[in-house]
């Protein structure tokens, strides 16, 4: 890394001869007086000065001096760090893991939570939902029926423009939709959208137009419009599909247009979006699916737009809404809020915990960070000190030592971007798919610059201040300190703070992982009503073009269970209108639809409960193994024959049978009356932690028909259920090969996925905590590394004076565990106190839960000490001689 | 301290006295040390060791130049001798200082001033 010759102004060995020849000459002229050879050439030098200084100070006159000395800093700095490989292992590491996690959590925060919504006056553009009585304990909010809907279209006041949006097929759709005459049908996630609802939303499409008014009625056009996404894949992006017919379901449709990447509403999925065809002049009621958005009229605020949608919800009743829908699901109040609040919504409390723990991995790493440097640079003051004396300018000392600053904060920064870049990737991959917006993350350049910058400069801050105070001329107290020397006890006393602050910071993130760990296995040992293992589900919907009635399609899911049940390795198979844990509509895990009661001893304006309604084919409930509690399970008679029978589950029988039995009792849902033939045990629909709701289960077919298209099926089999999945796909191509199958996955896949979220939380907190805790156990470490070989003298003395090595092993022991319990009585207080803000993340196991805190104090005393105990340990080693001479 | 004082103080002095030891012809480091302390019958003790920073300070605002010679001694030396633009530089700074030497002393003394 020299500078080459040519490049220099005059080179050192030019410098050096004329140097040298001055010497030469001068000790000449003395000898010429008649001094001896040695005085002469001690007189010359007393005239002379030091002529290496001198020397260095010509040297540093080159134009180029100032890179060479940096690049003979940055030599002497690597030396020096393969010298010191655990002070430069640890330091690059924490500030790595302290700027990567830190940016990768930050960013998905970022991403998600803080990032504005990519609409035009994101600000304005609001969501308006029904706010209904509460169910078990969760609030449920409820989308517009078609009535409700076109009530508040046309009677607002603080609206500027009023649109209606449903997703219906895919993902929480309950319907199967798929572009078909493609070889095999191809599923897709469809979102019906009315006319305004895209001028609400005011993201233009990248190619074509929206649709018009006259699209947008019933019977009107069918016209649609792909994602970007469904553009690419399926029509390689040509730009000359705009007008060109497709198959959907068999049907051909017009694509008008084609919306731009950044379009994901109303959520990512959807592939295709069609004009919602509503009709305004229509009296009926409608199923309560339409979501509402709007843009907020000049002037109107969140507030004044509650106050108006409020307004008109409470006269829903007289308009014709259903008696018990304006009692038990409206109860006069509505939500707006902004659709980036929607869509966040339940995420933000897990995710802004993550940032808060990440808040504070950062905080301890600076800490660290500061810590190890300052421990450094102290053990450095008295090389800085020897090299004052030796004639280096204390510029030159400075920048030394500040050189090794920046080269441990670039190395430690380097692999902080590529943790965190690693680490963002990790962590979308893991993350649950329920947490919105997750594919616009990507690395956020301004929180890795803020992370990179506060980790650095706390380095480089505890780097320079002792370079700093060695440069104010305390070189000859730095001398006599030599390598024994303390440095003062304000230093002492600032570096134990900050141990104790990590060790509490590092507590609380172990007490708040341990408790999402315990939350985790409380939840997976929830018995979820049914038996999750072996179970191969899929979603199949045959189209109306080729079974043209409830009849022939009842008939299609019955010769397709039949011959799946034949396949070997299957041991039972049913279907269902909707899987549980699967979400839905309003996460109720189906239609929520008004149910009427007879013959219950309860009097009869409490008989009007709303109830999840599915449909399910014979051989359901013992695929499932949903227990049966009374009666029997449906059998083919039941929708062949058309028998208005109904099996309702386990809370809804107590709830209005709690002493007699239900069987033979008269309930009506869906518009159709039916006989209660049995009582099955409650299932968790949502999720695993949310509470079981009442369920009414009818057969495909009653007397009003019924609607069974799209049904889940379920097969239970004797091996791996993903090994027989070919056969069944066999089977179904024999039956019908346009149909389209989608969401092929074992329940326990399913399962999984509904506690995705807090096992999400889970996986980072439990990082952050190990992060946290190793980062504290270094803390603690070094400084009592550091300590004891400042005290080895001391030790050496003390067993000289007849201590035996216990007595001197708890002396020192000492020291460390009074900073180790400080800390973890810090960190209990401090998880006591964020207990609340964890509350609502837990299950089963309070914030306050007294095993966890045991743990983690009991955990955090034995690392104290394990850390605390290996330098006390390694000084006790060190030879009594070697020791008193303290060096 | 003291140190960087008496740096300060022979800072632009120094190169005044290199200049017009120059003036006469080309010389080598220690002949412009000794020079100049003769001239000045040693009450100025010349720093040595600061009198190369200095060269190579003047050598690069191209007041001197410099080329390798052969000294009393038969040593290889440096000579170090007086641009055109070093000599009028040092006619300039001539004039300055004395006039700032008569400001100064008029100050210091008013009644000796003319």
């Amino acid at each position: 890394m020299n500078i080459p010759r040519w490049l220099r102004w005059r080179s050192h060995d030019e410098i050096d001869e004329e140097i040298d020849a001055h010497l030469a000459l001068e000790v000449q002229a003395h000898l010429d007086r008649g001094l001896s050879p040695e005085e002469a050439r001690r007189a010359a030098l007393r005239e002379f000065g030091n002529p290496a200084a001198v020397k260095q100070r010509a040297r540093e006159n080159d134009p180029l001096f100032r890179v060479e000395s940096f690049l003979t800093d940055v030599r002497q700095t690597l030396r020096s760090l393969r010298r010191s490989p655990s002070f430069t292992i640890a330091a690059v590491l924490t500030l790595a893991v302290s700027i990567g996690a830190t940016t990768a959590i930050f960013s998905v925060v970022d991403g998600v939570l803080l990032r504005p919504m990519p609409f035009p006056d994101p600000d304005r553009l609001v969501r308006v939902t029904l706010h209904t009585l509460p169910q078990a304990n969760a609030t449920v909010e409820m989308p517009f029926a078609e009535l409700g809907f076109f009530h508040l279209l046309n009677n607002h006041r603080t609206f500027a423009k009023v649109g209606g949006v449903s997703v219906f097929a895919g993902t929480n759709g309950n319907d199967e939709w798929a572009l078909t005459g493609i070889g095999a049908p191809y599923p897709l996630a469809v979102a019906r959208m009315t006319a305004a609802a895209f001028e609400v939303l005011g993201v233009p499409p990248q190619l074509g137009r929206f649709p018009t008014a006259a699209e947008d009625r019933p019977r009107g056009a069918p016209v649609l419009l792909l994602s970007d996404t469904l553009w690419r894949t399926m029509f390689n992006a040509s730009p000359s599909i705009v007008g060109r017919t497709v198959q959907m379901n068999g049907a051909p449709w017009e694509v008008i247009g084609v919306m731009p990447a950044s379009f994901k509403f109303p959520q990512p999925t959807v592939d295709v979006w069609i004009p919602f065809r509503l009709d305004p002049t229509s009296k009926a009621i409608g199923p309560p699916s339409i979501g509402l958005i709007a843009r907020l009229a000049p002037g109107a605020t969140i507030e004044s737009a509650t106050a108006d949608a409020e307004r008109l919800v409470a006269g829903f009743a007289e308009i014709g809404y259903p008696l018990n829908w304006t009692r038990d699901i409206i109860t006069g109040k509505a939500h707006v809020r902004t659709v980036k609040d929607d869509v966040v919504g339940r995420s933000r409390r897990p995710l802004l915990v993550l940032l808060g723990t990440m808040g504070l991995v950062l905080l301890i790493g600076c800490s660290n960070v500061a810590n190890l440097f300052q421990v450094r640079a102290e053990a450095r003051a008295v090389e800085a000190a020897v090299r004052v004396a030796l004639g280096a300018g204390r510029r030159r000392v400075v920048q030394l030592l500040l050189t090794e600053g920046v080269i441990v904060a670039l190395a430690g920064g380097i692999c902080g971007v590529a943790l965190a870049y690693g680490g963002l990737r990790a962590l979308v991959a893991i993350a649950p798919p329920s947490i919105p917006r997750l594919d616009e993350i990507g690395i956020n350049l301004t929180v890795l610059a803020f992370t990179a910058a506060v980790s650095v400069a706390a380095g480089l801050l505890f780097a320079l201040l002792p370079a700093l105070r060695t440069a104010s001329s305390r070189v000859l107290s730095a001398l006599r300190a030599g390598r024994s020397g303390s440095t003062g006890r304000e230093h002492h006393v600032a570096r134990r703070g900050l141990v104790v602050a990590q060790i509490a910071f590092a507590l609380a993130l172990f007490v708040g992982s341990t408790l999402m760990v315990r939350s985790f296995s409380a939840l997976s040992a929830i018995n979820p009503g049914f038996d999750a293992s072996r179970l191969l589900t899929f979603r199949v919907a045959p189209a109306e073009t080729r079974h043209r009635d409830g009849e022939d399609t009842a008939r299609f899911y019955d010769t397709l269970l039949e011959r799946v049940r034949a396949i070997p390795g299957v041991t039972a198979a049913g279907a269902t209108s909707f899987l549980p844990m699967t979400g839905g509509i309003g996460g109720l895990g189906g239609p929520f639809l008004a149910t009427a009661i007879e013959d219950s001893p309860l009097d009869a304006g409490a008989r009007a409960p709303n109830s999840v309604f599915r449909r399910a084919t014979p051989g359901y409930f013992e695929t499932m193994r949903i227990p049966v509690i009374e009666g029997r399970t449906f059998i083919a008679d039941d929708h062949q024959r058309r028998l208005g029978s109904a099996i309702i589950s386990e809370s809804l029988k107590n709830k209005y049978w709690p002493q007699s039995s239900a069987l033979g009792k008269k309930v009506t849902i869906a518009g159709a009356p039916a006989r209660i033939v049995g009582v099955v045990g409650d299932v968790h629909d949502t999720a695993p932690d949310a509470p079981t709701g009442p369920v009414v289960y009818k057969p495909m077919l009653d007397e009003r028909g019924g609607n069974v298209r799209g049904m889940a099926v379920t097969i239970r089999t004797s091996r791996d259920p993903l090994e027989v999945l070919p056969a069944v796909r066999g089977t179904i191509a024999e039956l019908d090969p346009d149909l389209p199958v989608s969401d092929i996955q074992t329940m326990q896949t399913v399962v999984g996925a509904s506690m995705s979220r807090t096992s999400f939380t889970m996986t980072v907190l439990v990082l952050a905590a190990g992060i946290a805790l190793f980062l504290g156990a270094v803390g603690i470490y070094g400084v009592m590394a550091y300590g004891v070989v400042q005290r080895t003298s001391e030790i050496g003395l003390r067993q000289a004076l007849g201590a035996d090595r216990a007595s001197v092993f708890r002396l020192i022991m000492r020291d460390g565990l009074r900073m180790d319990v400080l800390g973890i009585v810090a960190g209990l207080a401090a998880s006591i106190g964020l207990g609340k803000t964890l509350s609502s993340l837990l299950y089963g196991v309070s914030p306050y839960d007294g095993v966890t805190l045991l743990l983690a104090a009991v955990v955090f005393l034995a690392v104290g000490a394990l850390a605390s105990a290996i330098p006390v340990s390694r000084a006790l080693r060190v030879p009594l001689i070697v020791a008193l001479r303290g060096d | 301290m003291a140190d960087q004082e008496r740096i300060q103080l022979l800072q632009g002095t120094l190169d005044l006295l290199v200049l017009q030891t120059l003036a006469l012809g080309p010389v080598h480091g220690h002949g412009i040390a000794t020079n100049i302390q003769r001239t000045t019958q040693e009450e100025l003790l010349v720093d040595h060791g600061s009198l190369y920073p200095a060269l190579q300070r003047l050598e690069r605002a191209n007041l001197i130049a410099s080329e390798w010679g052969v000294s009393e001694n038969n040593r290889r030396a440096r000579y170090y001798k007086l641009t055109r633009t070093g000599r009028k530089r040092l006619v300039t700074e001539t004039r300055r200082w004395e006039a700032t030497v008569r400001v100064i002393s008029r100050v210091l003394n008013p009644r000796r001033a003319t």
